[in-house]
């Protein structure tokens, strides 16, 4: 089936999904752009809410300004209160990644090493969930970085390799991909940052600059393999998509030696 | 009738004139609060801090134009231009923002106090509208680009947050760097009409033939006039050339740029230092050309070196694009323009860390006009925007401020021509203060051991060393910190977009996985960062 009608059926079928869309008082448009207050948080804290609700008000006492203890601790009290009619549920799982991402980010003394615990065991609890295979990606750089040792990196970093392909959702796979390859990269582990930079790359990077950065990326590796062909190819792609960024003069004159001209 | 005393005859017109400034305020803010918006109006209020002289003058007659525009395709559109001052633009800005009260469309800037934190929660990015065709390009050279590539640097330095990893604003003009030079003292001087030095040897040429001049003349020339705010222009690029190889043996990702964190780290763990070859000879060439400038130039000012050069007490003066109107005013003598020369790679004292010439896009900086995340008019403030910076708009906007526009393709008056950024060249080298605050004050501060008269490399690196590994440390704990920061902020936004693609909001996925890209790469930095330090302090010796 061609791509275009693949395109096409897609499109009909989110029109034929409209009544899917979010109800227009949806709490999370005005966080998406920063619009709330106290007041929104505390209205839909209401004993009344819905688990939603209460995930919604816990993401704005996360996001007031300025950062109080005491809204991190209503955000935390809002999780808890997800979670405890059922652990299983999908709110519950949400509110799980929530709790996690504020130990991690969040709090007034971050403890990423207790965040990414937190995360494996919600990635392990619940692994073809949205926030379970969103924790995996969360708990990655902190995991192989700052809990293993370094003797020891490569060894978790090919283990945890093995389930990039296994997640259901493509963007979070993507996700892993790029979170692998970032990782792998700084540990020196080149070959696997060479694989997941690709893997990354062929769903498809969203931002021009990581884009722009993980094409050189994988041409450098290509050369430290001694693959000039594919860093060519790579290089090539680079100017071909970003003909006016800065680095095209320079990435141009890495071609004259590979044989080509810029 | 009672005579008053001197005292009470103050006292009372100091009352009196207390008063009058209440009651013209009250009139004021009356004035400005019966603007109110009519029925079926849309109202753009647009903030800056260009007060020179002809821009609010531009800015007033394009907005007309817009309005017209908007009034022929049956929309009642008025832009309200809302200037401020420069130095009270930071704090006014901010007030405006905390206070909710902020215009749709303001000027920003890095110079001017525009943090990521800022940005991240006022501001509204533009990344996707930018990557569209600007029709307002329509029949020009721009015509089907992308709105992005349109400008000089393709918003990759005037527009684009490195953190936030988002494009938010477009530039309105473009600034290089170019040394101004005296034409009738260059004749006197150096004979005829010279030609402006092409290499760093033919200038350092002219600062010699100038101070035999004046030894011959008894007068106090010196070469370059300079001054703390003008010679930046110079030591930074300067500084660079002899760092450029230095820095691409730091590129840890292997794309092409050390990220400064990179750099820092590198420093810390000892693989360069303050006594590096290239460092070295970076401190050297700084001093050099430092020399060149009247003694005691750090102690001075923006004005201070203008008055000297525009005194004809100085053949040159390195200052930026933004400069030629005021400098042609002041100067009652012809005025020639040239890029600085720094050495290249063939240069025998200082060609050895240097790749080639930099691209001046490098050089630019975060600022251009940004939309507000609160704004009710989003779609009408990025349609405006599209429109100022069409090609027609922006040479207009050019040709009226004798200003450089930042739109590539905007036509350039035969005076603007010499100041038309370099694009092509390499990559910046590295410089001391790459990260922040703490390491740029401790070099400033010792400054004075580099360049004065009984100053010297050594002495510099001596005074600076000592405190240069914490300056670093303190960099890099502020850094982490605004990381997280932006961190917190995109979290909360990252949470709210994934809740809508669930609920099936089209589009709102991929928001989420952009950011969740910008998240990943950001995290592992900071953990990359906490990885190392932890690693650099258990050595053995630390």
């Amino acid at each position: 089936m061609s791509r275009n009608l693949l395109l096409l059926l897609s499109c009909l079928s989110m029109a034929q999904l409209g009544h899917a869309l979010p109800p227009p008082d949806s709490p999370w448009r005005d966080i998406a752009s920063m619009r709330f207050s106290g007041d929104d948080g505390a209205r839909l804290a209401d004993a009344s809410s819905t688990p939603g609700d209460k995930l919604a008000a816990a993401t704005i006492a996360l996001g007031t300004q300025p950062k109080t203890r005491a809204n991190l601790e209503r955000a935390r009290t809002l999780l808890e209160a997800v979670i405890a009619p059922d652990l299983a549920s999908a709110e519950a799982l949400e509110a799980r990644y929530l709790l996690a991402r504020l130990r991690q980010v969040h709090a007034f003394e971050p403890d990423p090493l207790g965040a990414a615990r937190d995360f494996l065991a919600l990635y392990a609890a619940a692994p073809t969930s949205r926030p379970g295979q969103l924790a995996l990606v969360r708990a990655v750089p902190i995991h192989v970085l700052l809990a293993v040792a370094p003797a020891e990196r490569a060894e978790t970093l090919v283990g945890l390799e093995a389930l990039a392909s296994t997640l259901p959702d493509a963007d979070l796979r993507r996700g892993l991909h790029f979170a692998l390859a970032e990782t792998a990269q700084r540990c020196g582990e080149g070959d696997m940052a060479y694989r997941q930079y690709q893997l990354a790359e062929k769903i498809g990077l969203l931002n021009r600059t990581v884009q722009a950065d993980v094409l050189l990326r994988i041409a450098t590796l290509a050369l430290e393999r001694s693959e000039p062909d594919v860093a060519a190819a790579y290089y090539r792609e680079f100017l071909r998509r970003f003909p006016t960024e800065r680095r095209a003069y320079e990435v141009g004159q890495h071609l004259l030696p590979l044989g080509e001209a810029p | 009738m009672k005579a008053w005393s001197l005292p009470t005859l103050l006292a009372r017109c100091g009352f009196a004139l207390l008063g009058a400034g209440f009651v013209v305020s009250v009139i004021v803010a009356l004035g400005h609060s019966r603007r109110q918006v009519s029925a079926g109006e849309h109202v753009l209020r647009f903030s800056h801090f260009n007060l020179e002289a002809g821009l609010r003058e531009t800015y007033a007659d394009i907005f007309r134009d817009y309005e017209a525009l908007q009034r022929a395709a049956g929309r009642r559109v008025r832009i309200e231009q809302m200037a401020v001052p420069a130095r009270a633009y930071p704090a006014w800005l901010r007030t405006q923002l905390i206070g909710d009260t902020a215009p749709d469309l303001m000027m920003v800037s890095r110079y001017h106090g525009m943090e990521e934190t800022l940005l991240a929660r006022h501001f509204s990015p533009i990344t996707g509208e930018v990557a569209q065709p600007n029709p307002y390009n329509a029949g020009t050279p721009a015509e089907g680009q992308p709105w992005r590539d349109t400008f000089h640097d393709a918003l990759h330095f005037t527009g684009y947050d490195p953190l936030l990893m988002e494009i938010y604003a477009t530039p309105l003009t473009t600034n290089t760097v170019r040394i101004y030079y005296n034409r009738e003292l260059a004749r006197r001087i150096l004979g005829s009409d010279p030609t402006p030095p092409r290499t760093y040897r033919e200038f350092l040429a002219w600062c010699e033939a100038t101070r035999r001049f004046a030894a011959q003349e008894d007068r106090p020339i010196a070469p370059i006039a300079g001054s703390l705010y003008n010679a930046q222009f110079l030591f930074g690029p300067l500084f660079s050339t002899q760092t450029q190889r230095l820095r691409g043996k730091l590129d840890a990702r292997g794309d092409g740029v050390a990220h400064d964190l990179d750099v820092t780290l590198a420093a810390l763990r000892g693989e360069w230092s303050l006594e590096s070859t290239p460092v070295a000879h970076a401190l050297a060439l700084t001093r050099e050309v430092g020399a060149t400038m009247q003694p005691g130039f750090r102690q001075l000012g923006r004005d201070d070196a203008v008055f000297l050069f525009a005194q004809g007490r100085a053949l040159m003066i390195a200052t930026g694009s933004w400069a030629a109107p005021s400098l042609r005013t002041h100067s009652d003598f012809p005025l020639g323009v040239f890029t600085f020369p720094v050495p290249m790679a063939d240069d025998p004292q200082y060609g050895a860390g240097v790749k080639g010439p930099s691209s001046e896009t490098e050089n630019l900086v975060f600022e251009g006009v940004a939309v507000s995340s609160r704004t009710t008019e989003r779609e009408l403030a990025i349609d405006f925007l599209r429109y100022l910076t069409s090609v027609p708009v922006a040479t207009r906007f050019s040709r009226q401020t004798h200003l450089l526009s930042a739109v590539k393709a905007a036509l350039v008056e035969e005076e603007l021509a010499p100041f038309v950024p370099r694009h092509e060249g390499y990559t910046f080298g590295l410089s001391l203060s790459g990260l922040g605050d703490n390491t740029r004050q401790l070099t400033e501060q010792e400054g004075h051991l580099l360049h004065g008269p009984a100053g010297s490399v050594a002495a510099f690196v001596a005074a600076v060393q000592p405190g240069y590994a914490a300056a670093l440390r303190a960099d890099l704990a502020r850094w982490r910190f605004n990381s997280l920061k932006s961190l917190m902020r995109q979290d909360v936004v990252f949470a709210a977009q994934s809740a809508l693609a669930a609920q099936g909001e089209p589009g709102a996925a991929r928001k989420a996985a952009q950011l969740l890209e910008t998240q990943i790469q950001n995290e592992l930095l900071l953990y990359w960062t906490d990885a190392e330090l932890g690693r650099i302090e258990s050595e053995p010796g630390r």
